[in-house]
Parts: C-alpha cells; sequence; structure tokens
C-alpha cells in the first residue's frame, strides 16, 4: 500500500508527508527486521513516534496499530498487529511471500470516534472535532519496501555462484552465461586444461580470480544492470546468484535498484565483491618473484 | 506422480525466442509444445494426480469447471508456486497446450493483433506485479479458484460463476491491490449475487464494474480495507454498487 504524498483526510491524519499535525511533530516511522527462522520469516518491528494522545486511545482500546504488508508477487495482503509496547513480532511462513513486499506502519480507529480532534492538528482545521469511522487512519508511515528470500541470510564465497566448466572445441575466448542457477564460464579446452591443473594452487589463485572469476562478475553485473526494475525483480526471483550479489552490494551501500546502474558501479561492484582483487594478485606476484625458489639459494 | 516445471534459464530462453519469426509462427500454428525439449523440463516434489481434462471432443470444458477441475488438482500448491512462471509455462505449452490454445489460439493466431505480446501474456507469466497471475491461460484458472474458494460454504465455488458473470470483474476486482485483501473479494461477490436480477439486467456493466472500482479504490485511500469487520465492508460495497446502478 502507498499512501500518496500530500494526500488529504476529512480529518487529521499524522503522517510525516502531511501538515494534519504541524512539523516537525508529524513524525510517524517504524523499523522492521526479518530473519529466516525454521521455515517462516520471523518480523520485529517497532513503531517510532511520541504521540501521547495517539497512545492514549491505544491504551483505551479505541484505536490499534497496524503494520501492513503486501506482496504482489504471491498475492499476500494482511496487517499485523502492534502490541501496547509499539512492538511486533510475528511470523510469515516462507511459502507465502518472495521477493519485494510493500510495508507501512498506521495507528486506525476500532471504534467510533464521535468527536476526534488532536492537540496538535493543524490551525486550519480550528478547534473542530470530527466523525471518525472505525477501520479509518489516525496516523501513516511512509511506505518501505522489504525483501524476502529465503536464502538471504546467507553469505557464500563468491565462488559457489560459479561453475566453470570446458567449452566446446574451438571456442576461442571465455564464455559467460549468467542465465542459469549459476554463473557459468566456458573456458576454451587448452586454458580449461591450464586452470585445472593449477587452480587448487594456493600461490597463484588470486591471480586466478583476476583472470576468470572478475570478468565473470563484471559480465553478470553488467548483465543485470541492463534489466528493467520488474524484468529484474523476476530474474531474481529465479536465481540466487543474483539475489546473494545484490544483497551483498545493497548492505555495503551500492545505490538501489540496480536495474539501469550506472556502469562504473559495476566495476566497483566487482572490486567490492572480491575484496580488492588486484591488491590480492600483486601480493601474490611479490611473493611469487620474491621468494627465491629452493634451488637458487 | 510429481508435477513438472521448466528450469529458470529454459524458460527465460523461451521468451527470448518470442520473436523469431519461424518461432511466431510455430506459436501461430499452435505447434508450441514442440519448443520443450526433455533437458528443459525438471520434476517438482509436489504430488499430483493425473492432469484433469480441460478438453472434451475437442471442445473446452466450460470456464468455472475448468476452474474447479485444475484448482482442485493442485489443491494444496503453495502460493508461492502457484505464482512461479516456470510451473505455468510449462503446464500451458506441454500438459494442458490443446486448452491454452483453445482458448485463446484465434487470437494469436490473428494477423491483426501484436502475436507476440499475446503469447507472452497468455502462455508465459512475465514481470512481478499481480496482473501476471491472472492472465496466464491456465494460471487464472487456480487463481480464480483460490480467491474464491471457501470450505464453510455448501459449494465452496459457490461464488466462482459470480466472478465469471463478466469479463470485466475480474479485471476490475483481481488486477487492482485492494483484490488483494483478504474478504473483499468474496464480499464484494456476495454483493452482486445478492442483487439478483436488479444486476443482471443491468445493462451497462463493463462500464459500471470500472466505474465500482475505481470507487473501492477510493475507499481503500480513507480507511484501512483490512481492518473493516465482514458486515461493515458489505455495508459499503453495498452502499457504492448501489449508487452507481442508480446514477
Amino acid at each position: 500500500m502507498i499512501v500518496a504524498s500530500g494526500k488529504g483526510w476529512l480529518h487529521p491524519v499524522r503522517n510525516p508527508s502531511s501538515d494534519d499535525i504541524q512539523a516537525p511533530d508529524n513524525g510517524f516511522d517504524f523499523e522492521l527486521s526479518s530473519t529466516v527462522l525454521d521455515g517462516h520469516y520471523q518480523l520485529q518491528g517497532s513503531l517510532l513516534h511520541e504521540d501521547t494522545s495517539l497512545s492514549g486511545l491505544i491504551a483505551q482500546g479505541q484505536a490499534k496499530a497496524f503494520l501492513h504488508l503486501e506482496c504482489p508477487r504471491t498475492y499476500f495482503r494482511r496487517v499485523f498487529e502492534f502490541g501496547n509496547d509499539s512492538r511486533l513480532v510475528t511470523t510469515i511462513p516462507q511459502d507465502a511471500v518472495r521477493g519485494k513486499a510493500e510495508v507501512l506502519a498506521m495507528i486506525v480507529a476500532v471504534k467510533d470516534l464521535p468527536a476526534y480532534r488532536h492537540p496538535q492538528q493543524n490551525p486550519d482545521y480550528g478547534d473542530n472535532s470530527f466523525r471518525v469511522s472505525p477501520a479509518e487512519f489516525l496516523a501513516v508511515s511512509g511506505t518501505k519496501q522489504i525483501e524476502f528470500y529465503p536464502d538471504m541470510d546467507q553469505l557464500p564465497h563468491i565462488s559457489s555462484l560459479l561453475t566453470i566448466r570446458k567449452g566446446e572445441e574451438g571456442l576461442e575466448r571465455m564464455d559467460i552465461n549468467p542465465t542459469e542457477n549459476r554463473i557459468v564460464v566456458l573456458l576454451p579446452p587448452e586454458e580449461h586444461k591450464m586452470y585445472s591443473d593449477i587452480r587448487l594452487v594456493g600461490s597463484v589463485r588470486d591471480l586466478l580470480v583476476n583472470g576468470v572469476v572478475m570478468p565473470a562478475l563484471l559480465h553478470s553485473l553488467h548483465f543485470l544492470r541492463a534489466m528493467q526494475p520488474e524484468e529484474l525483480e523476476d530474474f531474481k526471483a529465479g536465481h540466487r546468484w543474483a539475489r546473494l550479489i545484490l544483497e551483498r552490494l545493497a548492505v555495503a551501500g551500492f545505490p538501489e535498484p540496480w536495474g539501469n546502474a550506472d556502469p562504473a558501479d559495476c566495476v566497483k561492484g566487482t572490486l567490492h565483491l572480491l575484496r580488492g582483487p588486484l591488491k590480492k594478485s600483486l601480493n601474490q606476484l611479490v611473493q611469487l618473484i620474491l621468494t627465491p625458489k629452493s634451488d637458487e639459494s | 506422480m510429481n508435477l513438472e516445471f521448466l528450469t529458470a534459464a529454459a524458460t527465460t530462453k523461451l521468451e527470448d525466442q518470442v520473436q523469431q519469426p519461424e518461432v511466431i509462427e510455430l506459436y501461430q500454428q499452435g505447434g508450441f509444445s514442440a519448443l520443450i525439449q526433455p533437458d528443459m523440463v525438471r520434476l517438482s516434489r509436489f504430488q499430483v494426480n493425473d492432469p484433469p481434462v480441460l478438453m472434451s471432443n475437442h471442445d473446452i470444458v466450460p470456464e468455472d469447471e475448468a476452474v474447479r477441475r485444475i484448482h482442485g488438482w493442485l489443491f494444496r500448491l503453495p502460493v508461492l508456486s502457484a505464482s512461479d512462471r516456470r510451473v505455468w509455462t510449462y503446464l500451458s505449452h506441454v500438459t494442458f497446450a490443446d486448452y491454452a490454445w483453445a482458448v485463446w489460439g484465434k487470437s494469436i493466431s490473428d494477423p491483426e493483433r501484436n502475436t507476440r505480446d499475446l503469447v507472452l501474456d497468455r502462455l508465459f507469466m512475465r514481470g512481478d506485479g499481480i496482473r501476471r497471475l491472472f492472465h496466464n491461460a491456465i494460471s487464472r484458472l487456480w487463481w480464480f479458484g483460490h480467491v474464491t474458494y471457501d470450505s464453510q460454504r455448501p459449494d465452496p465455488y459457490e461464488l466462482l460463476p459470480v466472478l465469471l458473470s463478466s469479463q470485466d470483474i475480474p479485471t476490475s476486482l483481481l488486477e487492482r491491490r485492494y483484490g488483494m485483501c483478504p474478504g473483499l473479494v468474496r464480499c464484494f461477490l456476495e454483493v452482486i449475487r445478492d442483487l439478483g436480477r436488479k444486476w443482471q439486467e443491468f445493462p451497462k456493466k463493463s462500464e459500471t464494474i470500472q466505474a465500482i472500482g475505481k470507487d473501492i479504490s477510493l475507499l481503500g485511500g480513507s480507511l484501512v480495507l483490512d481492518c473493516l469487520q465482514i458486515e461493515s465492508m458489505k455495508g459499503r460495497l453495498t452502499e457504492i454498487i448501489e449508487a452507481r446502478l442508480a446514477a
């Protein structure tokens, strides 16, 4: 649910984007986090406001505070009640929601309020009071987005998101396919043989990352970048590697949505995901060059 | 047997192919099942009986019967799977390809229509929004059943004929955010059913349903539909619908 900015009601409603209650006293917000727990998403939230008038109505049983959650992908829409302490702990089955959901917090009348007035209502309302019916808003926050994916809490090594395979005879250069469940990197047969021979040698691992993993990641981030936002959501729903990578980038503060992102962010994102690959490989090179071979000693 | 579905990669590849002239031609001729190769298909863990019959002597069964059969067949399908494009793309292309073609083939093969858009709309399930659930040739049957099914009624699908009585009702009711509100769809259908002949004989149903949809949308902006008691919701909907019929 999205409440349009500047929306007007027939009675004063506390809302950060309206002046029914004048700024700076019109704040109404909430915090919400989601964790995966035993086949469920556990939601924990709290209301953020200092409105003693509305808190009083809740305490008297004339109003209730709810979290409203909508997940269009699975046609899920539900309200969850905050406790009298303004906190919420609830669960949603993992197979009820997936992908992006919209959430907002609100306080609604649950009884008829024949002469409602708010002590801080805009002077334009004068001293008037209003009839408020059950289910009508008394306060509403802005809308936020939350994502539901069962594997969101996992932070695997980037290498677990890639599969490196031998390409067909005749393949001349590396081929990257990001449309599978993992990013598939096909190497020309000769290069694949060399790669297979040395991939377990610890002293060159970071050099290999630069040569194989980095271009694959860069290509894949550009692949995601080229998608329209709606298309990207659909792709994420079916591709774990994309979810995990974009989640890790989001946590690191990269701009969202990734669809239509700045091309430069693909390079920055790749460097972030691989945790400074150039420095790592230069360090390995230095070690290889400076460490004397046994027959030279 | 286990429910089959397409891999995500195969689904994406198939969607991408629906711009190649030879593939478009295959769709226009109804031979699109041939596009599905065995290596594109996976077995889910969801166990099902044999699929229901939706065609009888080259005729399709009536839509409400098709809904009952598909929803009954996949009754325990989690909504997460019921919103998964891989499942419905497979069922539309293979298991119920005949039905999908019988219902939508005329439009798809019409040279005046945009075949690509129609194919992607009716035989795939693209995007992330609500609309896609009710547009795929087969998923729409399941979702029509899902939103109307009520185990407390002697006939759990009692409200289904009301939903299908006008093609504008699913569009105006289910493809909007307020349609996701639990209880609203059933209340709306009950009000329509209870109006009886007054509704059935009303001449401008299409325009009226669209106007009613806008009214419900406005109502949802002033109060929280989810917090209305069932009787209050029915009362509000009755007021809206009666007012439109009287206009």
